[in-house]
């Protein structure tokens, strides 16, 4: 990426975006698989940290005039949970006026379950957000303890059924998938009980040692066995398959929702439309461009939202790699008559022996005009996403 | 000049015995460089020569050396190569020598290649002035040292010269013996001319530099010459002596060394060992000695990266315009692309090569598996040669195998007999005979199959004997053995760059470690890879990369996707590099793993 202070201008005037990222990086303490961009919450911080994202979002808003009411806004982090309701009401408020959603719009919070007591609830719902996702990681108490979680199983399902309580029905949990050390019974009695309060969405995730997590470091000295990858491959499928009788479907590699849950906010990443983006590390498109706001929250507040941003230049094979990718991470699979309409036939000539390959290997199927990864792919669909990842000069130029 | 005032000499040692440190000392001490120049060491003019601390080409320095008394001695120092590989070029060197200083470090004693080089000398009737080194040093052995090489030259013990080249002391003394016993060359600068050619490099501005000793005649800028071998002829531009450079001279003539420059653009056209005549007044009988210097070592050489093919035909042309005895020609492999196959004097030219190609062209090579030049039998009574584990024919075709043998000295304290006797054993070895050098060390002479010690076979040496055995050969000659061609196979496809010949006994063994090396290489697939490891249709080895289970990224959201792109950009980059057999993907370091099959474990 290329550092710079000033916006291509390919990122247009905001007509095309759809939805709106908040990054709020505090969390009261460091999960060993965490390799985000977050601090340590102190007094005052997050109130000043809000207002600096305020002005980044107004700053913004006069660059990109042409921006619609957003179908979705989407508080991640970090810990958006641990914002002080009265906080929260209040940026919100001004978020909104300053990006205005459209009716009906998903608005989600990303939340721990000990932070969601009653009143917060409450406010949250005051505040307008519709959807929360909730950190539950794990019901096997030497698992979360293992992860650093701040919370046990029991205040987890606790937390679920409060919420539902409090109005929110659309409720996502993030579950872990091999944790070191927990058991594969624990592990899908965990899923079970998860699937038997009946929430819509439900992300599964294989724990993923991030080289600069806890977890990453205890690895580089050798001190983490990950788990294997047959036990991986029979979980995986346990999950699939429990959570599609519970009636939740499989819509993308580590996501199950029950009809009209899927979570709005990453379709559109996965779709690649646009999406704004507020906050220190956050990541936003527009018009084509995409770029990446700089870590450091110290220079985020003292700048009051004005952060230097790294462009991603994307070359047209670069744009193609990922159309591929992200399509193929949907169950529906990849719109191969799109592909061609927006990079040419030649891009389908330069992939058609790799996706033969694939087809012949069971790895990929043909259903309506798309390709989509069988089971099996999707368990090694970074091998495949390498094969038909492609490099510069690899598309001769689209007229 | 009176033929009675030149010496002609070579000095010969062991490896890192401080044969080029005496060298530079000689240039210093007869005033030919200064002491601030003489502090590199001047002979050895390539870098390479100077990191492996040997000299690859040989040249010649002309020095004046001024007696005390007031007498004066012209001194022709001819360097030739230290290593086995160039085993002719020392010969050629050696034949345009009357005399030879035979150094031998005071702190190691005499070393194989002490003796290989002692033997050589005295087949080319050279008088040898023994000489001992580093007594400076404070575990020198000087007296015992002494003693020992004046067994070994038949000479008195006081005749032993005693030196150190690295403080000076002893050098004037040792010049003025080299003046002394070894005889001026003898020849009539009226006869015909003939001149051994010991050396020609290539120049880009000045074409072929060939490098003789004048035997007989006189040869002069505008001389009409002619080389015996190729019957070309050429007109003379310039000769000259080289004292550090070249120094244009009116003419040469018998007993002399210098150089010739005739216009010539190809060192082939000017081989080592041939014999420089006059085109209107040729010589009756050229010098003897002469012949192709044939490469014993074939590779495929490949660029790891297909598309610097091109840059790999040039550089190879390049390389030999300097190198008559590399020889290459174009082969293409299923695994590996193209490329070609180079024939080499030996390993150390092989390496020398393949470094030169990387350093100096910024090539990255693929080397397959070196293999020997075996001779067959056919059942239907034809000859072949083969080169390349690739064309040997299936077992049923061939009457009769034969392999090149040679003859090799290896020098070690007696505590070591027992493990490199089983070393050689293990490669198929066959005992010559053990002599003792002194009461600590023997001499232990085999004959090897050479097939057998272009893998491994030294550093396996260094290993077994804790770094103490040295170790020469020469060709012998060519023996029948029962030898078969092992296939590797990955699913079913033959990695033809990974064939290899082996002794019928030391197949099974050879196929099963090679493909449990290559079980480790080769990453886990979107499909088992079956590893075979056969002879002709039977298989003697079969391992088994599983399928790959898992390989997938779970979150991929806003802020995932530039880095889950980069990631796939560079890991596609990575796969570029790798080779395909079949469906099979290999990366590069597969072809290096037969390079370190350890046949003895």
């Amino acid at each position: 990426m290329r550092s710079s202070a000033s916006t291509p201008s390919r990122r247009g005037d905001g007509a095309d975006a759809r939805g709106l990222y908040v990054h709020v990086p505090f969390c009261a303490r460091r999960c060993n698989f965490c390799d985000f961009v977050t601090g340590p919450e102190v007094a005052g911080r997050t109130e000043t940290y809000l207002d600096a994202a305020l002005a980044e979002a107004r700053a913004e808003r006069a660059e990109l005039a042409a921006t619609p009411p957003l179908e979705t806004l989407f508080l991640g982090g970090g810990t958006p949970s641990l914002v002080a309701p009265r906080l929260l009401v209040r940026f919100l408020a001004r978020l909104t006026e300053i990006f205005p959603l459209a009716a009906g719009a998903e608005v989600s919070l990303e939340a721990n379950p000990e932070d969601l007591d009653d009143a917060r609830l409450a406010a949250f719902r005051e505040a307008g957000v519709n959807r929360l996702s909730i950190g539950l990681q794990s019901l096997d108490p030497a698992a979360l303890a293992a992860l650093n979680r701040g919370h046990t199983p029991e205040q987890g399902l606790a937390a679920l059924r409060r919420a539902e309580r409090a109005g929110f029905t659309n409720r996502s949990v993030d579950l872990l998938l091999a944790i070191p050390g927990e058991t594969e019974r624990l592990f899908l009695d965990g899923l079970d009980r998860v699937l038997g309060e009946g929430v819509p969405h439900l992300s599964v995730y294989a724990l993923t040692v991030e080289e600069r997590s806890v977890f990453g470091r205890r690895a580089r000295a050798g001190r983490f066995a990950e788990e294997s990858d047959e036990r991986f491959e029979r979980l995986y499928h346990a999950t699939v398959d429990r959570a599609e009788r519970a009636g939740l479907a499989h819509y993308e590699i580590s996501n199950f929702a029950r009809h009209g849950f899927r979570a709005r906010h990453n379709l559109l990443y996965w779709t690649r439309a646009s999406v704004l983006a507020i906050g220190v590390g956050a990541v936003g498109t527009a018009g084509g461009a995409r770029w990446r706001n700089a870590s450091s929250i110290e220079r985020y507040v003292r700048r009051a939202g004005a952060p230097d941003r790294e462009w991603d230049e994307r070359t047209p094979e670069a744009r193609a790699t990922e159309a591929i990718f992200l399509g193929l991470r949907l169950r529906e699979g990849l719109d191969l008559a799109a592909l061609r309409e927006e990079f040419g036939a030649a891009l389908l000539e330069t992939l058609a022996p790799a996706l033969a390959r694939f087809r012949a290997l069971g790895l990929l199927e043909d259903s309506a005009g798309r390709a989509r990864l069988t089971r099996r792919g999707l368990l090694l669909s970074d091998a495949v996403f390498r094969d038909l990842t492609l490099l510069p000069g690899d598309l001769a130029p689209v007229s | 000049m009176s033929l009675e005032r030149i010496r002609n000499f070579c000095i010969i040692a062991h490896i890192d015995h401080g044969k080029s440190t005496l060298a530079d000392r000689l240039l210093e001490r007869t005033g030919t460089l200064s002491v601030q120049e003489a502090q590199g060491q001047v002979l050895d003019s390539m870098d390479l020569e100077q990191e492996r601390g040997i000299t690859i080409k040989a040249h010649a320095v002309r020095m004046e050396w001024a007696r005390a008394d007031g007498t004066r001695t012209i001194l022709n120092l001819i360097d030739t190569p230290g290593h086995v590989d160039f085993s002719y070029e020392v010969s050629r060197s050696l034949a345009a020598c009357e005399g030879a200083l035979l150094v031998v470090d005071a702190t190691q004693g005499i070393e194989a290649q002490t003796l290989s080089n002692f033997y050589l000398a005295l087949e080319h009737g050279l008088t040898i002035v023994p000489v001992v080194n580093k007594i400076d040093l404070a575990s020198a052995r000087v007296a015992e040292v002494r003693e020992e090489v004046a067994h070994l030259t038949g000479c008195e013990t006081h005749e032993v010269l005693a030196v150190s080249a690295k403080t000076g002391v002893g050098v004037t003394e040792l010049i003025d013996g080299l003046v002394d016993r070894v005889p001026p060359p003898s020849g009539d600068p009226e006869a015909p001319l003939r001149a051994l050619i010991f050396d020609s490099l290539f120049d880009q501005f000045r074409g072929v530099m060939t490098y003789v000793r004048l035997m007989d005649g006189t040869v002069r800028a505008g001389s009409r010459i002619m080389f015996v071998s190729t019957a070309n002829s050429y007109e003379v531009s310039e000769v000259g002596i080289f004292q550090l450079k070249p120094i244009p001279r009116e003419s040469l003539a018998a007993g002399e060394v210098g150089y010739i420059l005739a216009g010539i653009k190809d060192v082939h056209d000017a081989k080592v060992g041939d014999t420089v005549t006059l085109a209107e007044r040729p010589c009756g009988e050229p010098l003897p000695g002469y012949r192709d210097a044939k490469p014993m070592v074939y590779s495929g050489v490949y660029p790891a990266d297909s598309e610097q093919y091109g840059l790999l035909r040039d550089a190879l042309g390049k390389l030999r315009l300097n190198d008559a005895s590399l020889a290459y020609e174009p082969e293409s492999s299923s695994a590996l692309g193209f490329g070609f196959r180079c024939g080499f004097l030996g390993l150390l030219h092989m390496e020398i090569v393949q470094e030169r190609l990387e350093r100096e062209y910024g090539l990255t090579l693929i080397m397959t598996v070196p293999s020997v030049v075996y001779r067959l039998l056919l059942a239907d009574a034809e000859m072949k040669e083969v080169s390349n584990p690739t064309h040997f024919p299936p077992a049923g075709e061939i009457e009769v195998v034969e392999e090149p043998f040679v003859r090799a000295q290896i020098i070690l304290p007696s505590e070591y007999i027992g493990n490199v006797m089983k070393l050689c054993q293990d490669r198929r070895g066959v005992h010559v005979r053990m002599d003792y050098v002194d009461a600590q060390r023997v001499t232990i002479v085999y004959d090897l199959p050479l097939g057998e010690i272009i893998f491994d076979f030294y550093d396996r040496l260094k290993s077994v004997s804790r770094g103490y055995a040295s170790f020469d050969y020469e060709f012998l000659d060519y023996r029948a053995s029962d030898l078969v061609r092992l296939d590797l196979l990955l699913n079913g496809d033959k990695v033809d760059p990974l064939s290899v010949i082996v002794h019928e006994a030391k197949a099974y063994d050879w196929g099963r470690e090679l493909a449990k090396k290559l079980k480790g290489i080769i990453p886990k697939q979107m499909f088992a890879v079956a590893i075979q490891a056969s002879i002709g249709n039977k298989v003697v080895a079969r391992e088994t990369v599983s399928a790959l289970r898992k390989d997938v990224t779970a979150k991929c959201y806003g802020g995932d996707i530039t880095r889950k792109r980069k990631l796939l950009e560079r890991q596609k980059e990575g796969k570029r590099r790798m080779k395909q057999v079949g469906t099979v993907q290999i990366p590069q370091e597969a072809f290096l793993a037969v390079l370190r099959i350890d046949s003895e474990s």
